[in-house]
Formats: structure tokens, C-alpha cells, sequence
């Protein structure tokens, strides 16, 4: 079983991941809406698994952690098998970009993406605007 | 720059007459969006499309899955794609630098005060208990190395002194102000955010680490540069000549407005101009900024071979990589220096004779492209061992 962070800064449904994650026996932690709350998990609660809307501005941060640190979840790769590759397509075709540490292997990944297929599908699609990517209020003193 | 008869329109069939441009919100898109409200593509038969993207990952993400043609990227990143640090690896390709200075490192206002009354930053973190935390843009990008060169050369070491994290530039101000950050190296206007609303204070500019740094470059898969060369030498000449217009003070604030709209930036017109000219108001910088530019006389776009190994020498500085930093055959690879040639050529922008320039960093130190390895190694502080690499 994984233990798995959902970075749900944005509108995509990742956070109704949760309850479907935990029932199948993955460990998940507290989500993840901010970059340093983003950067504090993944360096002290070492998540094997995570989950992120591949619109979220919040990607550099965990690209930041991959480079940073050998152990850091990364972009995952799925092997040689043609049906684990489509799974993890069709998680990218969702929007969902997927960050996996060596504690994840292609076995316990391809069940993930299934659900998050499964789920995300039948999940009516959220307005894809970044909270980012929304005008910033500034104060013009 | 003259558009002369000889810029000879691109043959439909030949090659790609459509480009889709990615770049990230901030103020050195300039070109990409002078190139489009100019409409200087039509003279090659040619039409850009740009496509903001919201992070320099998803911008990464669909260059190497070919939704986009071409990107502004973060001077430094095409090469960390190119060696794979922390990701996948790919052939890239740079084609010229679009901008050199412009970007500042911003201070809470009590870490700002504490350095403006005389003490140094260096001992102002040694007296905290918690470990300050600073962000910038990217790891293998710009902002991380301007604020890495600056912390250091303070004495302070960026991995193990502080904490380092990426934020979103579009959030850095509102962190400062809530607390989460003391500090950030960003491009504009995400520096000027925090100053307009008395949040922080910008001590440094990025011109006064290194003089006319580079900044962004235009950069591409090399198997489009292979595939589609005569796109991708006219796609030199536009934003040359989308440069050339820019580095006029006078035309600049006739571009502010066009980067303001909420398609681009999204920030306020007046914010965006005023660093645009290299007025950073009551800032208290040590050294007059130089402005960004992004011409120069062909100066800014040459994409020097120095440049990139400079960027190869501090990732070997800071553990991102073992190769190594001497490595010149990267940059070769990746910095198309003929096909600028050809295109500068064409366009009558003087080329310069040596691949190499020399340049004074902040700490006094030369930079001539010459011994990479040397350079890295000779740096007191640095990361000793590699952070990144095999898994164990």
C-alpha cells in the first residue's frame, strides 16, 4: 500500500480521490493546496505517491524536490507493458500528472491509476482555472 | 531591423508555417507578444499562436510532446532537460537568448531593515532559531542560481543555511506577506508586488549578481530544429527583430499595455512598465540597476557558449549533476549557434567573432567559459556531495 499526497490547489476533483484511495488501504496524507505547505509534506512525510492536476502551478515545486533530492517523488514512468503505459496516458489525459518515489513500483501504481481513470471519468469535469491563474488583487498605494 | 525581399516566404508544404509559442506569465514575454501584435511572422508566411502555460513543468511537459513548437524557457532549464535532472531527458535545442537583467530578490521588510542598518544577512540568520526559507522559480532555472550565487557569495549556503523552495512567482508576494517566505528571486512583476504593497523590499537586482546575465531563451526540441530549420530560422529573425524594437526605451510603453491584459499578465500597466525602465523607486539597491534588454545589437540573443556552461558549472556547484561541468559538447549540442548565425546573417544583426564572452560576477570572480570544472570547484561554498542522481 501507498502512501499518497493529493495537491488540490486547483478545481480538478483530486480531493474526492480520498475516500476511494483509503477504502482500497492507501495511507493518505493531509492535502496539499500551497507550495510550502506542498514542500513541507513532501520532505517530511516522504509520500510515495503523488497526485497533482497537471495545470497546477504547484508542479515546479514538487520539480524542484525531484532535482533536489534523490528520494523526491518523480514523474513516473511505467515500464515496458502497453497496458500499464495506457493507464498512465490516460491519467495524463485527465489532467492528472502523476509523481511516484522509488517506493513506488509499476505493481502498486497501475491500481492508483486505474481508480483515478475510473473515478475522474464519471466525475463531471471541473472548469480547469488554476486559483494562480485567477487575478491577483494588489493594493495600488 | 530591414525586411529585405530576401526573407523569402516559407514553402507551405516545406515546412511549419503555424507555431505554437509557450511562455510563462512575466514581463520578459515581451518579445513572444510584440512578435504577435506586430504581426512580424506574416513576412516569412507565417502566423504564432501563443499559449501561456502555468507552470515552467507543463511548459516543459508539452514542448516534449509536441503541442508546442517553441517556448520561452528559463535560461539554464533547457540544459537540466538535457542532462534529465530530475526528470525525463531530451534533445534540446537553444536558439537564442530573448532577454538579459530585469529580475530582483525581495526581502521581508524586518530582513530588509536588518541588512540596510548594517548587519550582515548572514548574521541576521545566524540569530534566528528557525531555518529562514526562501523561494524562487525553477531548480535548474535562473532565479535558483541568481539567488544561490548571491546567498553564497554572503556566506551563506542555500541548501544547508536556509530552506529552498519553488513557489509559483504569481504567489511569492502574498507568501512574503503571509509569513511562509523571507525571501524570493523572481522576474517581474511578481518582484514589484511585494514593494507597491509594503510587503517587502527589493535589495538586490539580479544585474548587480551578474551583469548582463542571461535571462530567458527561445528554445525547442532539436528534432524540430532538424525537422523544420527554415521555421525555426525565421522564427530567429521575428523575435530578433521583435528584440530590436523592444531595446527602443521610447516603444516600451506602447508594449506594457499589451503584456498588462489579463490573457498575459494580468497585472497593473503602471507595475509593469516602471521595472520594464528600470525604475525600481525607493528600492535601496546598492548599484543602479541595468535594465533588462533584449538586443543590444545581436549582443543579448548570441546564445554564447560561456552562458550555457556557466549554467553547467553551478549545477555541478550545487549537486544537481555529475557530469561533468567541462562537459562542453552539451552546450555545443544544444546552443545552435550556426543556425543564429544564418539567421542574424540574414537579418544584417552582427555575430560575434568567439563563442565566449567574459563576465564579473558580484564576488569579483571572472567568467570566460574556460574550465567549467575548475570554476565550480572553486567556489568556498559549495554542496560537497551530489544531492541528485542514481537512486540508491
Amino acid at each position: 500500500m501507498l502512501r499518497i499526497l493529493l495537491v488540490t490547489d486547483t478545481e480538478k476533483a483530486l480531493g474526492e480521490l480520498r475516500q476511494s484511495l483509503g477504502k482500497r488501504g492507501h495511507t493518505l496524507l493531509p492535502d496539499a493546496a500551497t507550495a510550502p505547505a506542498l514542500a513541507r509534506l513532501v520532505e517530511g512525510q516522504s509520500p510515495d505517491l503523488v497526485l497533482v492536476d497537471a495545470e497546477s502551478p504547484l508542479r515546479d515545486t514538487l520539480e524542484q524536490m525531484a532535482v533536489m533530492n534523490r528520494n523526491a517523488p518523480r514523474t513516473v514512468q511505467m515500464g515496458e507493458s502497453d497496458a500499464d503505459q495506457r493507464l498512465l496516458a490516460a491519467a495524463l489525459a485527465l489532467g492528472v500528472s502523476v509523481y511516484g518515489s522509488h517506493n513506488a513500483t509499476t505493481a502498486a501504481i497501475a491500481p492508483v491509476l486505474a481508480l483515478i481513470v475510473a473515478r475522474l471519468t464519471t466525475t463531471r469535469p471541473a472548469v480547469r482555472v488554476p486559483v494562480s491563474e485567477r487575478p491577483v488583487q494588489v493594493s495600488l498605494r | 531591423m530591414p525586411t529585405t525581399a530576401s526573407a523569402g516566404r516559407l514553402t507551405p508544404s516545406s515546412s511549419k508555417t503555424h507555431l505554437r509559442l509557450g511562455y510563462v506569465a512575466q514581463a520578459e514575454c515581451a518579445p513572444l507578444v510584440v512578435a504577435q501584435r506586430l504581426r512580424l511572422a506574416e513576412q516569412y508566411g507565417m502566423t504564432l499562436e501563443l499559449c501561456r502555460q502555468p507552470s515552467w513543468s507543463a511548459l516543459r511537459d508539452k514542448l516534449l510532446r509536441g503541442e508546442l513548437d517553441a517556448a520561452q524557457m528559463l535560461h539554464g532549464m533547457a540544459y537540466g532537460i538535457q542532462l534529465g535532472l530530475g526528470g525525463q531527458q531530451a534533445d534540446m535545442a537553444v536558439l537564442m537568448t530573448l532577454s538579459q537583467n530585469g529580475q530582483a530578490i525581495t526581502l521581508s521588510n524586518a530582513l530588509a531593515d536588518a541588512v540596510m542598518a548594517g548587519s550582515s544577512l548572514r548574521m541576521k540568520l545566524v540569530d534566528t532559531p528557525r531555518r529562514r526559507v526562501f523561494a524562487h522559480t525553477f531548480p535548474t532555472g535562473t532565479h535558483a542560481l541568481w539567488l544561490f550565487y548571491w546567498l553564497a557569495a554572503q556566506g551563506i549556503h542555500p541548501l544547508n543555511d536556509v530552506r529552498s523552495v519553488t513557489v509559483p512567482p504569481t504567489q511569492m508576494a502574498e507568501s512574503l506577506a503571509r509569513g511562509e517566505l523571507d525571501g524570493y528571486c523572481a522576474g517581474e512583476p511578481w518582484s514589484t508586488l511585494a514593494s507597491n504593497s509594503h510587503h517587502g523590499t527589493t535589495v538586490v537586482t539580479s544585474s548587480e549578481i551578474w551583469p548582463d546575465h542571461p535571462e530567458k531563451a527561445l528554445t525547442c526540441r532539436l528534432d524540430f530544429v532538424k525537422q523544420h530549420p527554415d521555421a525555426a530560422r525565421a522564427l530567429i529573425r521575428i523575435l530578433l527583430e521583435a528584440c530590436q524594437w523592444l531595446d527602443d526605451p521610447a516603444l516600451r510603453p506602447l508594449a506594457a499595455p499589451w503584456l498588462a491584459t489579463p490573457e498575459v499578465i494580468g497585472q497593473p500597466e503602471h507595475l509593469i512598465l516602471a521595472r520594464l525602465l528600470g525604475d525600481y523607486g525607493k528600492a535601496p539597491l546598492r548599484q543602479p540597476a541595468r535594465p533588462i534588454r533584449f538586443f543590444a545589437g545581436g549582443e543579448v540573443n548570441y546564445p554564447w557558449l560561456s552562458d550555457g556552461l556557466w549554467f553547467l558549472s553551478q549545477f555541478k556547484r550545487w549537486g544537481m549533476t555529475q557530469e561533468p561541468a567541462s562537459n562542453v559538447t552539451v552546450v555545443k549540442a544544444v546552443n545552435q549557434t550556426a543556425l543564429f548565425a544564418e539567421a542574424a546573417g540574414e537579418a544584417g544583426v552582427a555575430v560575434p567573432p568567439d563563442a565566449y564572452r567574459t563576465s564579473i560576477l558580484m564576488d569579483g570572480q571572472p567568467w570566460n567559459g574556460i574550465n567549467p570544472e575548475g570554476y565550480a570547484s572553486s567556489f568556498s561554498v559549495r554542496e560537497r556531495s551530489p544531492v541528485t542522481g542514481p537512486r540508491p
